[in-house]
């Protein structure tokens, strides 16, 4: 029977309709309402009964569209424009609020599934804050200097070489001839470490430069004390960063204040730095006049040495001309050409091993970035799958949605609204775990982002990862959702499922293709690393001690503290380098040929000037002839050559070369030397290069000790070292383990293995939840197809088997499909190394272990669920 | 026969005018006049011809208040304002001008005189 008419009702229904467009405002709904009524008691006073005139009234005053259209035509015309745009805006943000509101409430209704949800967006933005961050950080370097777009650093091309350590001469022409430039500076930085005193006090610092004046005014690095025009103005002055002066002087006013260089020279400080920024790729913690240097060091430094870096400031808007020697006036050799390189790419694209500080890579933005476009590419796939399966749920809302009016748009907003509430709410947690678990994220993303934390650069990051996300996760449901037919779902014709399931399955495979990519690319990392740890070297880096020697006075009292050292138990060999130690850059560019020919057998070779104890210390293996004498402060004319630098003279056997003249450096070192012995190849630089030809010449003048320890050895036994030493040497006592000293040239390499680790730990965890998520929708929407299954007799494993062998096909596939793109992708990876390990079948293997036993167990609870359908009572339900 | 909506639309104006100046009224009021007077060729959805009257207001040839009504109902009545009158001499002026030059074109016999002539 039907209810009697309600003309409030029915008006209140009719206002309400029509009020949803945002045209109307309530005085015209007053109207429109009066004049309704109007008609409708016209039409009931003809006879028409009271349900059927209300009807016809509502349908002579218009449908909400033609009423809408019309209206909106007065409306945003001309004067009223702003006004109404501002209501429209205050109405919108009403609405908004409104359908955050049916966000949240749908939301709390399936706690299972927003929770999957939540979960997967928290760790795209998770990953995407913390990488965004980093990258951010990266890219920006050196954009912080007032000039930073005319700024350059001269390198130079020679036969395809770029060098970046000149001469002084090309600074001083670049100065005076090009007009382009409009100020220089030459940095010089000493390959060792400056030992620094005050008081008896002292340190090695690793950050000790050398400038000219113009270095504070063309970097724009601001001092807090001390007057920059006159700063570095003569020799024998000094700027010093804030944590170094605190380092030294705890409360006294640093200025005025005198420092010791390696304890000869003095030095008084003229100023202080604000802090360095952390982006900058100059990173000094003191800054000498570069007029000093010839004082302080080798006297003829500026006139003979190529060791500068040259910087130099364009006129603004010059573009950097192309120099050669020729125009520079410093000789007529036109091969080499001098070119600008910008200071704002030296961080991420110098591939110098000059450079000051240790620099970026291309590679990290790379790896980076694309670790954080597959999680949130999965993730947002991930999203993408269960709202479009949630949304056939939703069907029937929908239909009845749109067919009480609602327009496409609406429908598509409310659902774009859902994802948005969801990204709002997994950011501000991603944040909030990013502030509260700082540390460790660092460590398994290997940034630092602590000193990188800036408000506006996280606000900007947010928002950015927000928009994208929400455009990649939110879009294509909301376009799907406000598909549908509402008159198809609301005579029970069913959503078409099966172009949405291979939609759903395609995207599946998209995740666990992408993880499975990562977890090859993981499992290749970390097997190079182990096969890093187990190469033979050639030397034995176990129980080695590794101590710099600084200052004249620790230098001539060594022969004593070697005879003293040499005596204890803990100390098996001990030798000394005057230059490097493995894993140290060797000096290079030294040339060696057989004596008596000419240039064409000249052979380039890297250089150690070692003690006849150095050997021995490192455990190298003679392959010809014999050790250096073990005489103190032999420097004879003999060297030692390594087994490459004896095959390039020509001697294919090493006893071959054994008591040959060669010449050293023909030109300007011009010595004949005799070749004493061959020593086995040794890694003395990385495994990332083959083994260089290596020539040793001894030396009387050590920089760094070797010290073979017994095993067994602790650095508490060590302390018995300290009663030579501490009579002998200004600096503390710096005990190194070269084992740990190698194993930082790897840093990258483990970073990069913790990076891929975690990558892929989030992509599978993300992926899994997707499953996870769609297994629960799979198992609901098949009820009634298991329980006819059932009533026909399927069991209850045959069940279950059924469901897993969907999951199985597509993971088996995404694997299969996915080998070969990560087998070209590791391959690339491990190319950077000369030494390294193959990707064997195994790594496949496992991936795929990982893969299918994750989503067994994501799924088997779903299945087992869905097996155990009573078929009398879901097919009962329908 | 219908009339067009272009037609429709360039007379409602001097329709409303014109009916207004007979005296206050409201919305519904004016419509059932202009649909009496127009013997029912001026067909349109009747709530479509609100933003007009708005339209009309925000030029100031009319003007609005709110009556409550006996049944204790809101309505919404319209006056016709100063501009207004000289709005509708102004259009009456056309529409007599134009009905004259198609008098003559067509060869019918005179029906409207200018005012005041």
């Amino acid at each position: 029977m039907t209810p009697p008419f309600d003309l409030d009702l029915a008006l209140r229904n009719w206002r309400t309709s029509i009020g949803q467009s945002t045209t109307f405002l309530t005085t015209d709904l007053d109207e429109l309402e009066d004049h309704l009524l109007q008609e409708f008691e016209v039409i009931r006073s003809a006879g028409i009964p009271e349900a059927m005139a209300f009807r016809q009234a509502a349908s002579r005053i218009g449908q909400r569209h033609e009423l809408e259209k019309s209206f909106r035509e007065v409306r945003f015309g001309k004067s009223k424009r702003m006004a109404s745009l501002a209501r429209e805006a205050r109405h919108r943000v009403g609405l908004a609020g409104h359908q955050a509101r049916i966000a949240l409430r749908r939301m709390r209704r399936r706690p299972l599934i927003a929770g999957v949800n939540l979960t997967g967006i928290f760790l795209a933005a998770l990953t995407t804050l913390t990488v965004g961050t980093a990258l951010v950080h990266q890219l920006g370097f050196d954009q912080f200097h007032p000039a930073a777009d005319d700024l350059y650093r001269i390198h130079a091309l020679d036969e395809g070489e770029s060098r970046v350590i000149l001469s002084a001469a090309v600074g001083q022409s670049l100065e005076e001839r090009v007009p382009e430039v409009m100020r220089m500076t030459r940095v010089f930085k000493h390959w060792e470490s400056p030992l620094i005193t005050v008081d008896g006090n002292g340190r090695i610092e690793d950050g000790f430069y050398f400038a000219e004046p113009d270095f504070l005014g063309m970097f724009g690095f601001p001092l807090t004390a001390g007057n920059p025009a006159t700063a570095l103005d003569a020799p024998g002055k000094v700027i010093i960063t804030q944590a170094a002066a605190s380092r030294y002087f705890d409360d006294v006013d640093p200025v005025g204040q005198r420092i010791t260089y390696n304890g000869t020279s003095e030095l008084i400080v003229s100023g202080v730095f604000a802090p360095i920024p952390k982006n900058s790729h100059l990173q000094p913690d003191f800054v000498a006049s570069l007029s000093s240097l010839p004082l302080i060091s080798y006297s003829g430094i500026l006139d003979e040495w190529s060791v500068f870096h040259t910087y130099v400031q364009l006129v603004p808007g010059a573009s950097p001309p192309i120099l050669t020697d020729s125009v520079l006036g410093l000789g007529d050799d036109d091969d080499r050409r001098l070119t600008f390189f910008p200071v704002t790419d030296i961080h991420l694209r110098s591939t110098s091993p000059d450079e000051l500080e240790v620099g970026g890579s291309m590679r990290f933005i790379w790896l980076m970035g694309s670790i954080m476009l597959m999680v949130v590419l999965i993730a947002s796939v991930n999203y993408v799958n269960l709202a479009t399966a949630q949304a056939i749920r939703r069907a029937r809302e929908t239909a009845i949605r749109k067919v009480a009016g609602a327009a496409r748009g609406e429908i598509a907003i409310q659902q774009f609204m859902d994802t948005l509430v969801l990204i709002v709410m997994a950011t501000l947690l991603s944040l909030g775990t990013l502030f509260l678990f700082r540390a460790p994220i660092e460590e398994a993303f290997g940034i630092a982002l602590t000193s990188l934390i800036d408000v506006r650069a996280i606000v900007t990051i947010t928002l950015l990862a927000g928009l994208a996300l929400s455009l990649v996760a939110g879009l294509y449901p909301a376009w799907v959702v406000s598909r549908y037919q509402p008159a198809g779902i609301l005579k029970g014709v069913a959503v078409s499922g099966t172009s949405g399931r291979r939609i759903r399955n395609g995207l599946v495979f998209g995740q666990f293709a992408l993880s499975a990519v990562l977890i090859i690319l993981s499992i290749t990392v970390a097997g190079q690393m182990q096969f890093i740890a187990d190469s033979d070297l050639g030397f034995e880096d176990e129980h080695v001690v590794v101590i710099p020697i600084q200052g004249e006075a620790a230098r001539s009292a060594y022969p004593a503290l070697r005879a003293a050292w040499a005596s204890l138990p803990a100390v098996t060999h001990l030798g000394a380098s005057a230059s490097a130690v493995p894993g140290e850059p060797h000096s290079a560019n030294h040339v060696i040929r057989p004596a008596g020919s000419d240039d064409l057998a000249d052979v380039s070779v890297q250089r150690n000037w070692v003690d006849a104890g150095y050997f021995e210390a490192l455990g190298l293996s003679l392959a010809a002839g014999e050790w250096f004498r073990a005489e103190p402060g032999d420097t004879s004319d003999e060297v030692i050559l390594n087994e490459t630098a004896a095959r390039l003279m020509g001697w294919a056997d090493p006893t071959m070369a054994v008591g040959q003249p060669i010449e050293l450096n023909p030109g300007y070192e011009n010595r004949t030397v005799t070749v004493r012995g061959v020593t086995e190849d040794y890694n003395f630089a990385s495994l990332h290069t083959p083994v260089a030809p290596l020539i040793h010449t001894t030396t009387g003048y050590p920089t760094k000790l070797v010290l073979k320890t017994a095993p067994g050895t602790t650095a508490a036994d060590l302390e018995v070292l300290h009663a030579g030493w501490d009579r002998i040497a200004a600096q503390p006592l710096a005990i190194s383990w070269l084992e740990d000293d190698l194993g930082q040239q790897y840093e990258q390499e483990a970073t990069a293995t913790n990076r891929f680790t975690w990558a892929s730990v989030i992509a599978l965890l993300v992926s899994a939840l997707g499953l996870f998520g769609l297994a629960s929708f799979m198992a609901e929407t098949r009820t009634r197809e298991i329980g006819i299954r059932k009533a026909l007799g399927a069991t209850r494993a045959g069940i279950i088997w059924m469901i897993s062998l969907d999951v199985t096909r597509i993971i088996g596939t995404a694997i299969l499909l996915s080998s070969p793109i990560a087998w070209v992708l590791a391959n690339r990876w491990l190319d950077a190394f000369t030494y390294r390990t193959s990707i064997g079948w195994e790594a496949f293997v496992l991936t795929g272990l990982i893969l299918l036993a994750t989503g067994w167990m994501t799924i088997i609870g779903h299945a087992a669920r869905a097996a155990s359908i009573d078929p009398a009572r879901c097919l009962r339900a329908d | 026969m219908t009339i067009s909506k272009e037609l429709v639309g360039a007379t409602f104006r001097p329709l409303v005018l014109s009916l207004l100046s007979d005296g206050d009224s409201y919305g519904y009021d004016i419509i059932q006049r202009m649909k009496q007077e127009s013997e029912g060729k001026l067909v349109w959805k009747d709530g479509s011809l609100y933003p007009v009257l708005h339209r009309m207001e925000d030029e100031g040839t009319i003007a609005s208040y709110w009556v409550t009504t006996d049944a204790g109902r809101r309505r919404k009545y319209y006056r016709i304002t100063d501009d207004g009158v000289r709005q509708l001499d102004q259009e009456k002026m056309q529409w007599i001008h134009m009905d004259s030059i198609f008098t003559r074109l067509w060869d019918l016999p005179p029906r409207m005189t200018p005012a005041g002539a």
